[in-house]
């Protein structure tokens, strides 16, 4: 009795050979203990770490199919030789157990949800997604197919294959859920984008002052180590925050701001620096228009007017702006990235703008420098369809008018911003207006961890007709899916180059330190494989993705080997306004070639042309104000699963004001469930009682609460604030979804019966 | 024990084609019973279950299940509690060693149970090899995961199988005389 080989193994010549001859192995062999990977041939790569979206440059150490240790290197602006115990856990994702291994497609007739699944080959699941998106083409138009994306190879799914294919319904929760406010504020005021690097020149200045900043709890490294550069060197720090953050560990002064009256406080600012003449006079004179109209719309903002608003004193409200102009230009206001709040966050971040404007920093040493993309050309393809529409984290997309033969994007019309805002595509899955999007791939993103209204998400995903997701855990909203694609991780696969808007422009190389484990692929093959199946292959003329990298980077007189030995190539920069008017020009891409304090094209487009302040959403009797931040050993939803973080951090916890909780009859350590305006609720979480909140609000961190059994270290630890998030305000301005206007109130609940951590990695095999 | 590593191979690879030839002719069903006779044990009788069904029941039992995954179909699972530990390096040698290696068509891990399973198979001229891959890397996977594959697999196809080359390896280890290593 035979079967027939299977064929997973071979033998070697040598080997078979030995076997022919009947040598006998010795058994001492298996017991064995394989050498210390250190002591084998450990080679290095060139890397770019993917546990938060800083994406510092590192090397991977590796010895065969296993990286054993990952390090920043001194010559890539973003680590600079360093990394955080973030980015060194970030391997143990490439050989998580839980991981997505094999293509699956959902098994027919069972329902969305049901995560009842088969095994598929590549070829038959490109197949399948091919035959439905071209069926979806023949019935509803190409815009019928929308595409969400989240990651550095989110490019090809959200960029490329959209614009290739025809859909302008393509876009990231890193634009309206994250920093669309900030980047919008700062087209209209300085004609140029803030950017993923945030370009200030921390070392430099001599006074900070953060309002809602995550710096220290979001562990964006090089931000890190240039803010103890700047404490090192001097600076002053002022925190504004409802919350006693890490930053506010660190301040000179912290101010426990009333939430959502943060634009009060900046007005008064603005109104205590042009009242006193404490502004930089020549430096508005230079390169602003519209002081004359700012003067008139101040006069109200009085600190004391400030202090009914905020709860922060007019007198300490005074004493910061002058301090302000005591350091000024080396006195700056850093955005944050999040800045999607209360719903006025454009005029809220361009008030912070206007700010910074006075006190002269923009473009100046110890303020913002001004950040350049490096010099680096496309690979040469027909021209494609429509412009990439989704944006990202330096701001909305160039589209204003779309070619003819396509539907404008269904979500045109909501707001002014020239972008997709991700939660407004949603909509048309549900309702089918302005158009049916009967079609969605998920590439990188968890969408019920980043898009507000969780139960409208399913619904809208229980009607669609095709919904991909591409993704390397077996996250809850992936469980959905008609088809899975199990990517490669980071550490297996290249990307394109990441390049960096920077005070010197780089662009970073990410090359695989092995070879995909499972039946895993590169986001980079799945889209021109893809392409291939739905007539898209002219837009896919590489041979492969090194043939792709070697010819962009021949544009830089570079060629991919050289790029493999350097892993980042900086370029020069024009940092300063100086260096510009070096060249008789402004870097200002606005109408008037300035600064506008006051916006013309707001004005035109029917919003106010200064930032006038709204008062928040009140608190309803017996809520609290949800608030949320991150955790520094976390990135959002995504390392939850994590071995490394887990063990660090395994759950989140929900802060409230001592004299609340002593109200409320909540002991330290005590769990409660948190329950939304809308009844829905989460938990059972553990509180932190502290005086370091108000008693208004209460704050957990961002991306705890999983309900993904698939993924045994993050399942159903602590809460999710996304769940809770029921409801959004919508910027009308740049498409953001405010969502702090969200409220809970604290319900006693018992304490999870979890097992630990540790002992779940010793049990699934972490 | 050549016979044992094909069978592991051909249950515990993905369910394609080859396996459904292999029921429908009887091949497996056969191999069983050649097996069971020489071991004097009970012919397990597998059930009737379509490819399809087989193939939702194994991605869920070895694959990707939103319940979390009851059987990863790896042996280093049982050896180390976790991948690429120190049972999945020493594998990784002694594969080495026997001149095997993965064919570059085979899209997983070298110590899945299919390909530990074909390595029994092929170092038939190297039986004592072949018993330590069988009873210090399969066997333990066995004990501790037919179990689970008993209360989780609903067509009963791969816990019947489990349960069998558990119960062959069991008397193939009282029949060894070398030492156990592991």
């Amino acid at each position: 009795m035979k079967l027939p080989r299977r064929n997973f193994l071979k033998l070697s010549a040598a080997a078979v050979g030995a076997v022919s001859v009947g040598g006998a192995v010795t058994l001492t062999s298996r017991a064995k203990a394989a050498p210390a990977w250190y002591t084998k041939e450990v080679t290095q790569v060139f890397q770019i770490c993917e546990n938060c979206f800083w994406r510092c440059g590192i090397k991977a150490s590796v010895v065969g199919n296993r990286v054993y240790k990952v390090d920043g290197y001194k010559e890539n602006p973003k680590s600079r030789g360093m990394l955080c115990p973030r980015g060194q856990a970030a391997p143990a994702q490439t050989y998580d157990p839980d991981r997505l291994k094999k293509p699956l497609i959902r098994i027919e007739g069972s329902q969305r949800g049901d995560g009842r699944y088969r095994e598929a080959s590549w070829e038959e699941a490109l197949d399948y997604i091919a035959k439905k998106m071209l069926g979806l083409k023949e019935q509803y138009g190409t815009e019928s197919i929308a595409f969400f994306g989240h990651g550095t190879g989110d490019g090809w799914f959200v960029d490329f294959l959209p614009a290739a294919w025809g859909s302008p319904n393509a876009a990231k929760p890193s634009v309206s859920l994250c920093t669309a406010p900030r980047e919008v504020a700062a087209q209209y005021t300085f004609g140029r984008a803030i950017g993923g690097h945030e370009p200030i020149d921390w070392p430099n200045t001599k006074y900070i002052v953060l309002i809602g900043h995550h710096i220290g709890e979001d562990t964006h490294n090089t931000q890190l180590q240039e803010f103890s550069e700047a404490r090192k060197n001097g600076a002053r720090v002022v925190v504004v925050d409802p919350r006693f953050s890490t930053a506010a560990a660190k301040a000179d002064r912290w101010l426990p701001i009333k939430p959502g009256t943060d634009t009060a406080l900046l007005l008064a600012w603005i109104h205590v620096l042009i009242s006193e003449n404490l502004y930089d006079q020549a430096f508005i004179e230079k390169y602003t228009v519209g002081m004359d109209q700012l003067v008139a719309h101040i006069k109200p903002y009085t600190p004391e007017w400030a202090e009914q608003q905020t709860e922060i004193p007019a007198q300490v409200i005074r004493q910061v702006a002058r301090e302000m102009a005591q350091h000024k230009p080396k006195a700056i206001l850093p955005p944050t990235r999040h800045t999607v709040w209360y719903g006025n966050d454009t005029q809220r971040m361009r008030a912070s703008y206007i700010l910074n404007t006075l006190l002269g920093n923009y473009g100046r040493e110890g303020g913002f420098y001004i950040a350049m993309a490096p010099y680096l050309e496309k690979y040469p393809t027909p021209q494609l369809p429509l412009e990439p529409a989704a944006g990202g984290c330096a701001g909305p997309a160039a589209v204003v008018t779309e070619p003819e033969g396509f539907k404008p994007r269904a979500d045109k019309g909501k707001f002014l911003a020239n972008t997709t805002a991700i939660q407004e595509l949603i909509e048309p899955m549900v309702s089918g207006q302005p158009y049916p999007i009967k079609g969605l791939f998920a590439y990188g993103i968890n969408l019920f961890h980043a898009i507000p209204n969780v139960p409208r998400t399913k619904e809208a995903l229980s009607k669609l007709d095709l919904y991909v997701a591409i993704d390397v855990l077996p996250q809850e909203h992936v469980m959905w899916a008609d088809v899975i694609l199990p990517e490669a991780t980071y550490l297996e696969r290249y990307d394109d180059f990441v390049t960096v808007a920077h005070k010197t422009p780089f662009i970073q190389l990410r090359m695989p330190a092995h070879e995909p484990l499972y039946d895993s692929k590169p986001g980079w093959w799945i889209a021109k494989e893809l392409g291939k199946r739905i007539g898209l292959e002219q837009f896919f003329p590489w041979q492969n993705i090194e043939e792709y990298l070697d010819t962009r980077m021949q544009s830089v007189g570079l060629d991919l080997e050289t790029m493999k030995s350097m892993g980042t190539m900086v370029q020069s920069g024009k940092p300063w306004l100086t260096d510009w008017e070096k060249e008789n020009s402004l870097p200002f891409n606005t109408l008037s070639g300035k600064i506008e304090l006051y916006s013309e094209a707001l004005a035109k487009a029917g919003f106010d042309p200064l930032p006038k302040y709204e008062a928040p959403q009140a608190v309803p009797e017996g809520f609290y104000r949800l608030l949320y931040g991150r955790s520094p050993v976390h990135t959002f939803a995504r390392t939850q699963n994590n071995p490394v973080l887990m063990e660090m951090e395994s759950s989140n916890s929900v802060w409230l004001n001592a004299e609340e909780a002593a109200r409320l009859g909540f002991k330290p350590g005590d769990h409660a469930y948190l329950i939304n305006q809308d009844g829905v609720r989460e938990g059972p979480v553990r509180l932190k009682v502290t005086q370091r909140i108000r008693k208004d609000a209460v704050y957990i961190t961002h991306g705890f609460g999983h309900k993904a059994k698939g993924m045994a270290l993050a399942d159903g630890r602590g809460a999710s604030d996304s769940y809770l998030q029921t409801r959004y305000t919508l910027d009308r301005i740049s498409g953001g979804a405010g969502l702090r206007n969200n409220f809970v109130k604290l319900e006693k609940a018992p304490a999870p019966k979890l097992k630990s951590v540790t002992q779940l990695i010793k049990e699934r095999g972490a | 024990m050549q016979l044992l590593g094909w069978v592991t191979a051909a249950a515990f690879a993905p369910p394609k084609a080859a396996l459904e030839h292999d029921l429908v002719s009887g091949t497996l069903q056969a191999a069983l019973a050649e097996m069971a006779k020489a071991r004097d044990l009970p012919i397990p009788d597998l059930p009737q279950t379509p490819l399809n069904e087989l193939q939702a029941v194994y991605t869920s039992l070895f694959v990707s299940n939103p319940a979390g995954l009851p059987c990863p179909p790896y042996v280093g699972m049982a050896l180390d509690e976790r991948l690429f530990g120190d049972g999945f390096d020493r594998l990784l040698e002694l594969y080495r060693e026997a001149g095997l290696e993965t064919s570059p068509d085979w899209r997983d891990l070298p110590d899945h149970l299919a390909a530990v399973g074909e390595a029994i198979a092929l170092l038939e001229a190297k039986p004592a090899l072949a018993r330590t891959l069988a009873l210090d890397y399969l066997y333990p996977w066995l004990k501790r995961y037919t179990p689970v594959l008993q209360e989780a697999d609903s067509t009963s196809f791969y816990s019947a199988i489990a349960l069998f080359l558990s119960q062959a390896l069991e008397v193939v280890q009282s029949e060894t005389t070398a030492p156990q290593l592991s």
